[in-house]
């Protein structure tokens, strides 16, 4: 995890019209279509967690 | 126990009670990913609900049958569940949360930075998780919204998002 800066209100990540158009493109893309099948995502992040949870230290 | 069931079990008595929710921040913006390398790490499922305390009231409900406790910050929700506890907690926007003893807590949010209710429910997506339809709100707008907000945790997740959408888009070119 990166360090994170300190919580400055002055600084903003500018949102570029580059960036918008990028995200409304991806967000089109087929795989992100209603009625998408997104059990994976779902399924991915439980099994993560299930994984670390179990994890214990041997050395 | 893993997380999926639990979470699973609360999507779709919602469903069948109708709720109107929208799922919204990080863990929404993960449903856009195409594979594992895009979904961001977080605790944070957060279901973005109108001022409706009758629509509050059902989520509730559908969380505790589902087996999640019911949280307003460090403190149990009062009891009984009831209309009048609903119209106090629309009335002061509080958040609420559902936890169940697997882990999964999910905030059910009044507001969203920048948006309001209908606005995101207007333009949503409709996924599927197993059997179920779930509500996400466009990335476009979870991504206005994380500005707006500009914690350091919203700062790295755009500056993440834009990082991983300039390579995406440059491999489909």
């Amino acid at each position: 995890m990166p360090e994170l800066a300190p919580d400055r209100h002055d600084e903003r990540f500018d949102l570029t019209d580059d960036f918008l158009r990028a995200i409304i493109r991806w967000e089109n893309a087929p795989h992100n279509r209603t009625g998408e099948d997104k059990s994976w995502v779902e399924q991915l992040i439980a099994d993560t967690r299930d994984h670390y949870r179990r994890a214990v230290r041997i050395r | 126990m893993s997380d999926y069931k639990p979470f699973l079990r609360l999507l779709r008595s919602l469903a069948q009670r109708n709720v109107r929710y929208i799922m919204i921040g990080v863990w929404a913006a993960n449903y856009y990913a195409r594979s594992g390398a895009h979904v961001f790490a977080t605790n944070d499922r957060d279901f973005f609900l109108p001022p409706d305390p009758p629509n509050l009231l059902n989520a509730w409900n559908a969380s505790r049958e589902s087996g999640y406790e019911l949280w307003s910050g460090d403190d149990p929700l009062g009891e009984p569940l009831d209309r009048w506890l609903a119209d106090r907690v629309v009335s002061t926007r509080a958040n609420t949360t559902a936890i169940h003893p697997a882990g999964v807590a999910v905030d059910f949010t009044l507001d969203m930075k920048g948006f309001d209710f209908e606005t995101v429910w207007g333009e949503r997506r409709l996924f599927r998780v197993d059997d179920v339809e779930v509500p996400v709100a466009r990335l476009a707008h979870i991504v206005e919204s994380k500005a707006r907000v500009n914690r350091p945790k919203d700062r790295l997740f755009l500056a993440t998002w834009e990082e991983a959408l300039r390579d995406l888009l440059k491999e489909e070119e």
